[in-house]
C-alpha cells in the first residue's frame, strides 16, 4: 500500500469492529469500521464513518482533517485484519454517493498490483433490476465492490 | 511435511492492531443499518460469475 497509515488500531475480540483517530486541522475524530454479516452468510458489508460522544455513528459527514488516503490505507488494515480471521467470507463495499464509489475505485486502482497479491477483486456492476458481480479491471465504473483472500 | 503458511492480518501492511475487550461494547449493535440495508438491496439481486 503506498499511502501513510495509522498505525495503531484497537479490534474487537471477534475483529468485527475496528476504531482508530484521525488527527488534523479540525482534531482528534474518532473513527470506527464494521463488518456485518449480509442476509449472505458468505458476505460481509464493510462501512465506516465517526464514532459521536453518545455512541451513534456519523457516516455522511466529509471528513476534514485532511487525511483521506490515510484514513483509506488504515480502512485497508482492517481489512486485512478481518480477512486473516474469515478468510472464507467476501467483504461487500460501496459508497454513500457516486463520488464516494468513484474514491474507492481510484484507491483500489492505485493499490491493485499489491492488493491483488493478497485478495480476490470484483466489481459490482449495475444492469436494469440485476447486478452482477464480475472481475475487477481499471477504468470501469462500478456500482460497489467485493474482495476475498486468497488461498496462501 | 509442507508447513502450513498464516494468513497474514493488518501488519502485512503496516498496520499494528490491538484486540480491546472495550470494543465489545459496539459488538452486537448495527452501527450502519442504511448501508447495511442498501448492501442485501444489491447481494439481493447479485448475479457472481
Amino acid at each position: 500500500m503506498k499511502y501513510e497509515k495509522y498505525e495503531n488500531i484497537i479490534a474487537s475480540p471477534d475483529k468485527l469492529e475496528f476504531q482508530f483517530i484521525s488527527e488534523g486541522p479540525k482534531g482528534k475524530i474518532i473513527k470506527v469500521i464494521q463488518f456485518t454479516q449480509t442476509q449472505n452468510e458468505d458476505i460481509y458489508n464493510l462501512a465506516f464513518g465517526n464514532l459521536k460522544i453518545d455512541g451513534t455513528v456519523d457516516d455522511e459527514t466529509t471528513n476534514d482533517n485532511g487525511d483521506r488516503n490515510k484514513i483509506l490505507a488504515t480502512v485497508a488494515g482492517a481489512v486485512y485484519e478481518f480477512s486473516s480471521q474469515y478468510p472464507d467470507k467476501f467483504i461487500f463495499f460501496c459508497g454513500t454517493t457516486p463520488q464516494r464509489t468513484r474514491l474507492y475505485r481510484m484507491a483500489l486502482t492505485v493499490n491493485i498490483g499489491a492488493l491483488k497479491n493478497d485478495f480476490q477483486i470484483y466489481g459490482i456492476l449495475r444492469g436494469i433490476d440485476t447486478f452482477e458481480r464480475v472481475v475487477f479491471h481499471k477504468g470501469v465504473d462500478y456500482y460497489g465492490f467485493m474482495v476475498k483472500r486468497k488461498k496462501v | 511435511m509442507k508447513k502450513a503458511k498464516k494468513i497474514k492480518g493488518a501488519e502485512a501492511i503496516g498496520v499494528k492492531v490491538k484486540v480491546s475487550k472495550s470494543m465489545e461494547k459496539l459488538s452486537g449493535k448495527v452501527l450502519f443499518p442504511e448501508k447495511l440495508e442498501k448492501a442485501n438491496k444489491i447481494i439481493g439481486k447479485l448475479k457472481m460469475n
